[in-house]
């Protein structure tokens, strides 16, 4: 059974500082899952006060343990006075798993890559 | 008419980390080979790794014995599919289904992480029942799904 990855992206401005960050999620987000991700997580999103695009398209099995592992580095984020978006694509069970949490009401979600980016940066 | 026959299958499994993907894993390729679609087969297995999360968190599984005892039926009835999954455990006398949990957060100030996998079963099960029997807690959960023509 396929497990849990994640890596990001940094957009630079011309002076080398961080436009925007981007972390993709991948595979399944369970218990075991989560333990593999959840401290990677934590220092790409809840350091500086970036924006951020968290990516679930690739992530195939989001349980509540994942879904606690995100609000904790939305909200870690938000008191830096950073701000995430979550890029969903055309992942429907993720998305109605988040919709079903009323996680939608708390954390932007999109499914369009650049309706992201212009939402991050709004 | 004869009553449609259901298709059974069971797996004991021991309430751990590995146990949770062992269990999907049973759960995912049964419902593969009977047709299930992926929304319904996605739900229940998120469900069944829920409860199974809850047991191992809170329910005192993980200190018991006896593994957990999965029993999954899947019935056709003309016009639309059924999955009913039952997970009986042998901890102490819990009803998972008479927890109630909070409004929804507005913020994410107000975000409390907790209960939130109780939550996706409230919302995602079509069927919940919970029953004490003997010494164990029985706890059934089943989805519908729509068959085509």
């Amino acid at each position: 059974m396929e497990t849990a990855s994640i890596r990001s992206d940094d957009v630079l401005e011309a002076d080398g500082a961080i436009r925007l960050r981007k972390v993709v999620l991948s595979g399944r987000l369970d218990m075991l899952g989560v333990e593999e991700i959840a401290l990677k997580l934590t220092s790409l999103t809840a350091i500086k006060p970036l924006p951020v695009i968290l990516d679930l398209r690739e992530v195939s099995f989001l349980a509540s343990i994942g879904i606690r592992s995100i609000i904790s580095s939305a909200r870690a984020l938000d008191q830096k006075g950073g701000r995430m978006v979550i890029l969903l694509g055309e992942n429907a069970l993720v998305k109605a798993t988040l919709e079903s949490t009323g996680i939608d009401d708390i954390i932007p979600m999109v499914s369009d890559p650049e309706q992201a980016e212009r939402d991050a940066l709004a | 008419m004869a009553p449609p026959r259901p298709d059974v299958l069971s797996l004991s499994v021991r309430p751990s980390p590995n146990g949770l993907r062992e269990s999907s894993l049973w759960l995912t390729e049964h419902c593969g080979r009977q047709a299930v679609p992926p929304g319904p087969t996605g739900k229940l297995e998120l469900c069944l790794n829920e409860v199974l999360a809850n047991l191992l968190e809170h329910g005192g599984a993980a200190e018991s014995d006896h593994p957990v005892e999965l029993t999954l039926e899947l019935l056709d009835s003309g016009d639309r599919g059924l999955a009913r999954l039952t997970i009986s455990d042998a901890g102490p006398a819990f009803d998972p289904l008479s927890v109630s949990r909070g409004p929804l957060p507005r913020t994410l100030a107000e975000a409390e992480p907790g209960g939130l996998g109780l939550l996706l079963v409230m919302q995602f099960m079509d069927e919940r029942s919970y029953a004490r029997e003997g010494e164990r807690n029985v706890l059934k959960l089943g989805i519908h799904w729509p068959k085509g023509p």
